[in-house]
């Protein structure tokens, strides 16, 4: 090689280094603001979660190690937040992921009006979640909202045939409204999240639907396979990635949930609403105590579960090798 | 074949439509209820065909005993718009509530896209060292849930005097949505072919002009589907707004809706009807007009895990 290719190349290098080092300037207005709202919040609650500590008490501070975090399971105050969660949990994402993907499967399938229905069907999306838990706090009123209405009705019919078999009341319809009464006001809730969020659900089985090749199905039906077999040994297998990714997003979801219900019930009656981020708000901002300390270990624990939960469904998602 | 074909279409056709009608039927009991006052309301009769006995009412649609109850008001009769009359007129922190969401949520697209995209570009683009590591930094950030970052910015907005500031809430908001963002054009930016960039470099194109005029232009969808998912994000978010602010100026649709309820709950649910009528109906007419693009922004969503 001779000298002036080599001064060439060193050219060229000494280019591309100034060239490549651009980048930073490209990254850097985005990254302060990210290491200011972001990574330093981020820090500084995992940092506070080791201390007793409230924002109008800030020189009382003390460090407390893992006490926060053993709060979780030793104050029983803790306990009902963390079983609401739960509870809400198993209640909603199972139906709310297997409804979607009936409706997608069935929307999928229709090809001419679909507009209509899909107006129809995916309206309550953009409805933001705070009017929308105002609009069913409304619907769900005791003494004029429609769900008693509809709950009243579908009560009657199913105690009216139950009673023709020599049965006794099946269903009771709560005075106090569903979201008045213990045993149902989870479940409002969860119907409430559920009207709001399926059309999430139905877009993203949608796109997945789309990626099927129709070959597929055509196939199958010139071997005779009929519509049930077909969704059992073509869509399902070939949906599992879209299924898995709605699955994980419905449990962070629910694992969050705070909003529907501290609008709707403020997580009555008899806090049989009161969610973990519900807990963590309310000792944070409306105790009045400001522990935010206290607060902080509530929010890492959170993440904790998240995190396991997405490593956990990421293993499960794995293609078989 | 084709017959059996035809029917079973149908039948799906009709189950659907009937979901549908579930899923909008709490749209047009709002409406309808939006027009009665509210002693009709409270009787439970709320669609149009539920006649109910008008009485007569004062200023705020409630009903009176006789003139001398009205302390010198002369009752009249309900309107069907008195509702809408009683909102406008008395609920001015309605407009304020809509203008903060609407400019926090336009402002907070616009420059989120614009650092983020940025910073897509750069991450996209450009090999320098640390590329990898501060991207997976984002990645690790972005498995977290937000309320992870509530306390933390809680005081930052008291250090920096940002509470009960839009200010406050604009940077939190734009800050949040950054991450997405940052994804979703790095992977735009990054299938854009490296032929058309060699070509404009060719042409004596800074990296600028690289951005600005090839990068930006080519990956407007990404772009289309990012302002969408920000824009909605923005519009419904509520722990952070509800969070820092405490004054009535600097409230946010959601979270001004919320105290609302609280405050005419009991006292005038017609006017709480028509309130969360105006608070939906915007959005849902803009929705229905742009549903394609809403969708391809929805879709665009899951490229984040």
């Amino acid at each position: 090689m001779s000298t002036v290719d080599a001064a060439r190349t060193d050219r060229i290098s000494v280019w591309r280094r100034r060239y490549h080092r651009k980048g930073y300037l490209y990254i850097l207005p985005a990254f302060l603001l990210f290491a200011f709202m972001v990574v330093y919040p981020i820090v500084r609650s995992l940092y506070l979660s080791f201390f007793d500590y409230s924002i109008i008490e800030p020189d009382s501070m003390r460090f407390v190690a893992f006490q926060n975090y053993a709060n979780l399971w030793t104050k029983t105050a803790n306990h009902l937040p963390l079983w609401n969660t739960f509870y809400f949990t198993i209640i909603f994402v199972p139906p709310f992921v297997a409804f979607s993907l009936v409706l997608a499967v069935m929307l999928h399938a229709v090809k001419r009006g679909s507009v209509l229905l899909r107006t129809m069907i995916f309206t309550p999306v953009v409805v933001s979640m705070a009017v929308g838990a105002v609009m069913w706090a409304l619907f769900y009123n005791p003494q004029f909202g429609m769900a008693q209405t509809i709950l009243g009705a579908v009560a009657s019919c199913l105690n009216g045939v139950w009673g023709w078999f020599g049965g006794g009341k099946l269903l009771v319809v709560p005075d106090a409204g569903m979201l008045g009464d213990p045993a149902w006001s989870m479940i409002a809730v969860a119907i409430m999240c559920y009207w709001n969020g399926v059309a999430v659900n139905v877009i993203l089985y949608l796109v997945g639907l789309q990626r099927i090749p129709d070959e597929l199905y055509e196939a199958a039906v010139v071997d005779g396979a009929g519509a049930w077999k077909r969704f059992f040994h073509i869509t399902l297998p070939l949906l599992k990635p879209t299924i898995y990714l709605v699955v994980l997003l419905s449990l962070i979801g629910a694992f969050k949930i705070f909003g529907q219900p501290f609008i709707m019930t403020a997580g009555g009656p008899r806090d049989s609403t009161l969610t973990f981020v519900m807990r963590l708000y309310k000792l944070a901002f409306q105790y009045g105590k400001f522990q935010l300390g206290y607060a902080s270990a509530l929010a890492y624990s959170l993440a904790v579960v998240t995190f396991v939960a997405t490593l956990f469904l990421r293993r499960l998602n794995r293609p078989v090798e | 074949m084709t017959v059996e074909r035809k029917t079973s279409s149908v039948t799906l056709w009709l189950i659907l439509f009937a979901i549908g009608i579930t899923n909008v039927i709490p749209f047009f009991w709002v409406l309808s209820g939006s027009f009665k006052p509210h002693y009709a309301i409270h009787a439970g009769k709320i669609w149009p065909w539920q006649s109910y006995e008008v009485r007569n009412v004062d200023a705020q649609g409630k009903p009176l005993a006789g003139p001398e109850a009205a302390a010198g008001q002369a009752p009249r009769e309900y309107n069907t718009f008195d509702n809408y009359s009683n909102v406008t007129a008395q609920l001015t922190g309605l407009p304020t509530y809509y203008f903060n969401t609407f400019y926090l949520a336009a402002a907070g697209t616009f420059l989120s896209l614009f650092l983020g995209s940025l910073a897509g570009y750069g991450f996209a683009r450009f090999k320098f060292r640390g590329n990898r590591l501060l991207f997976m930094l984002l990645l690790l950030t972005i498995m977290l849930p937000a309320e992870v970052t509530l306390i933390g910015r809680y005081e930052l907005m008291f250090q920096f005097r940002l509470f009960d500031r839009i200010m406050g809430l604009l940077i939190a908001y734009v800050a949040g949505s950054l991450l997405l963002i940052i994804f979703i054009m790095r992977n735009v930016f990054a299938s854009i072919p490296e032929d058309l960039v060699d070509a404009a470099m060719i042409d004596g194109a800074g990296t600028w002009q690289v951005f600005w005029d090839l990068m930006v232009p080519v990956g407007r969808n990404g772009l289309a589907a990012c302002a969408i998912l920000t824009f909605i994000g923005i519009w419904n978010e509520f722990l952070f707004a509800l969070t820092f602010t405490s004054l009535d100026k600097v409230r946010t649709l959601p979270v001004g809706i919320y105290m609302l309820q609280e405050q005419f709950g009991l006292f005038n649910s017609g006017m709480l009807f028509a309130t969360v009528l105006l608070s939906f109906l915007p959005i849902t007419i803009v929705f229905i007009l742009l549903q394609k693009y809403f969708v391809s922004g929805l879709s665009a969503g899951a490229l984040k895990q």
